[in-house]
């Protein structure tokens, strides 16, 4: 259930929650989520399916967000995006992006200065799994780019549909001005991702959330998407959180790693040095059942047993019913973030061996 | 907002096509691929119109004009074409035919703006109580709720016998009646459609939340909603001929169908004409536009849709 039904209403004792500070954000870090929690209410009691997540996207490169299914990526993104369904709760949490700032207590979500709000989604854009379901079947394509164009600067009808047919020649749709007039039911899944890129980049948003963006496409097609991407990053110098379950791709377009475990990350680092010297018993696994980092056979699923169920109250790792390395420690006492050389932080009592 | 109903109104109901439409030919096609019946219906609801629109150049008298000379005259009877009163004349000599043409003009125009109305109104309360949600959306449901048990004729007699008979009143009244239908409409296909990818997507984007139901998410569940709009029509030109025809909505020297329905009620063995005429002009628009509304209501309905 996703619904915005409280923008405005409370806005008058909100404002606390959103800050710009030009001056503490670090300026290399276009979005920095610290100690993020999220809960929702089940009919078992609450949920914490995000339970402590800190990560940081640097400017101009790509942050690869791994993890099984289920461990919260999406979650995680949408609370960076502030786009959160409406049975989710922020329970702590700061996040900033460029020179804005949140903090998401209790409550902060509802509470939310709606013009702030605008502004910060205005900040970034994101590319969904679905391209077909995120693109409305009523409206032209070349309607939907200009449109959001026009939300993202407030541009003329007549300039937007300049940027948009300058935006989908450059995503590589071939011929732009007939497609223009396309529906999206008219397109291939390939295509429509292409689509849903031109749309994300109008406006020069300074960072892309890419949730799963390839994950629903054929594997040439696939290939072709992430190297669009690569290429675009690369010229248009945006920051991207590029979210994945997939290991392969990772290695292929990430500068650095953030991974993932049943709502928390687990080990953040440099691509090279987590995939060469993983620190943490979880990422090891995962890279032990797929040496070859070839991305037809990688998922995340080799590792025995299963994520355990996300309940409120947690002690000690999660990890620890699958973990080889695990002590009588790992259940009883939290795990804290240790540096391991420059950048590469793990949370592990024992972490693997250099 | 007008750009955006009216567009979303268009692309609703011709569904998109890759080839582009060319005008003339494409309708003469849309045309043949009807029913007969609901050809026939379209046929006749495109001459209530285009009677509505040109009644009173039409008209080979004034509405008004009385004849003592030649009262009551037969329909087509030799004397009556004699004196240019085709379909004959009422108790004070007025031309039958000239009333119709008014009448109907009267009638459709009335029911067009209280449909207007009523779905404007509806479809903006059905907006607001899905965006809002909480207690705005329990007030307005209640009041849909209490609408839909209201007796409606009944509150509209009340209200034109209390605070006097006006046109803007019985305009509001047309409006206001069957509000609660697109109200829920609307709400409940909102709530869902804002569920959809393409809704979150357009969120993503920083769009307001004005933008995002009147622009993207409207034009989505524009296709229901219009079918509602043809159905509700014929409702309230019947509600419009009730109320007039009771003598408490349109009042003489104006007249409208139901009114015109009511005054040869007094003349039914007598004069049979003055009745029967306007009573087949009512059953032949409202059957034309129910026959049409639920014609659009398949073709619409993706479930029922053909191929
Ligand atoms: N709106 C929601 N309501 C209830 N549960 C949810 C909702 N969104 C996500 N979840 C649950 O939260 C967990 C994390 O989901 P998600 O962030 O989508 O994981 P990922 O993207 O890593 O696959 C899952 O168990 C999922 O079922
Ligand atoms: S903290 Fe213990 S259980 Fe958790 S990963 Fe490290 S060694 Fe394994
Ligand atoms: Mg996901």
């Amino acid at each position: 259930m996703i619904a915005e039904p409280t923008v405005g209403r409370l806005a008058s004792r909100t404002v606390r929650s959103w800050t710009a500070d030009a001056t503490t954000a670090p300026a290399d870090a276009v979005l920095e989520v610290a100690d993020l929690v999220l809960e929702i209410d089940t009919d078992r009691g609450p949920i914490r399916p995000v339970c402590g997540v800190s990560l940081t996207v640097p400017a101009g490169s790509t942050l690869g967000l791994v993890g099984e299914s289920g461990c919260g990526k999406t979650l995680t993104c949408l609370a960076a995006a502030d786009l959160l369904p409406s049975n989710v709760r922020a329970v702590r949490g700061e996040i900033r992006l460029l020179d804005m700032r949140r903090a998401l207590d209790t409550g902060a979500r509802c509470a939310d200065d709606d013009r702030r709000r605008l502004a910060w989604r205005r900040r970034l854009a994101m590319v969904f799994q679905n391209p077909l379901a995120a693109l409305n079947p009523v409206r032209t394509v070349g309607w939907q780019v200009m449109e959001a164009f026009r939300v993202r600067t407030g541009a003329s009808r007549r300039a937007a549909r300049i940027e948009a047919l300058g935006l989908l020649e450059r995503v590589g749709i071939p011929d732009p001005r007939s497609r223009m007039r396309a529906y999206p039911h008219e397109l291939s899944g390939g295509m429509s991702q292409r689509v849903m890129i031109a749309m994300a980049l109008a406006g020069n948003p300074r960072l892309l959330i890419a949730d799963e963006a390839t994950t629903a496409l054929d594997v040439t097609v696939q290939a072709q998407i992430v190297d669009l991407m690569r290429e675009l990053q690369a010229e248009l110098d945006t920051a991207v959180l590029f979210v994945t379950h997939d290991l392969g791709l990772v290695a292929e377009v990430a500068d650095t790693v953030a991974v993932m475990y049943a709502g928390t990350v687990v080990e953040t680092g440099p691509t090279r040095v987590v995939f060469d010297r993983p620190a943490h018993p979880y990422t090891a696994g995962l890279l032990r059942c797929a040496p070859r980092l070839d991305r037809d056979v990688v998922r995340l699923d080799p590792i025995d047993g299963s994520v355990p169920a996300p309940t409120a109250e947690r002690q000690g790792c999660a990890f620890a019913p699958r973990c080889p390395r695990a002590s009588a420690r790992c259940t009883t006492s939290a795990v804290s973030r240790q540096a391991r050389g420059s950048a590469h932080v793990v949370a592990c009592h024992h972490p693997m061996p250099t | 907002m007008s750009d955006v109903g009216a567009t979303g109104a268009a692309e609703a109901l011709a569904p998109p096509v890759s080839t582009p439409r060319s005008g003339a030919s494409a309708w003469w096609r849309r045309l043949q691929a009807m029913p007969p019946s609901v050809r026939g219906a379209a046929l006749i609801l495109v001459v209530a119109v285009v009677v509505a629109a040109g009644a009173r150049w039409m008209a080979p008298f004034s509405y008004q004009e009385t004849d003592l000379l030649h009262r009551l005259q037969v329909p087509l009877d030799v004397e009556a074409v004699a004196a240019g009163h085709w379909l004959g004349t009422d108790k004070l000599g007025r031309d039958v035919l000239s009333r119709l043409l008014v009448a109907t003009q009267v009638s459709v125009a009335l029911a067009l703006l209280g449909t207007v109305i009523g779905a404007v109104l509806g479809t903006a309360l059905g907006i607001l109580a899905a965006h809002r949600g909480g207690w705005v959306d329990e007030l307005v449901m209640m009041m849909v709720d209490w609408q839909a048990a209201m007796p409606f004729l009944i509150i509209a007699l009340a209200m034109l016998a209390f605070l006097g008979n006006s046109l803007a009143l019985f305009v509001l009244l047309m409006g206001i009646f069957g509000w609660e239908t697109y109200a829920r409409l609307a709400r409940g296909l909102l709530l869902s459609a804002r569920e959809h990818g393409y809704a979150v997507a357009v969120r993503s984007l920083g769009a307001s939340p004005q933008r995002l139901y009147l622009r993207h998410l409207l034009p989505n569940v524009m296709s229901p909603l219009v079918v509602q709009l043809s159905l509700n029509f014929p409702q309230t030109i019947l509600l419009e001929t009730s109320l007039s025809f009771l003598g408490l909505g349109i009042q003489p020297p104006l007249t409208s169908l139901g009114q015109m329905l009511g005054e040869g009620r007094d003349f039914l063995l007598t004069a049979w004409w003055l009745a029967v005429l306007p009573g087949s002009v009512i059953f032949a628009t409202t059957l034309s536009m129910s026959i049409l509304g639920d014609w659009l209501r398949a073709r619409l309905d993706p479930t029922q849709r053909p191929g």
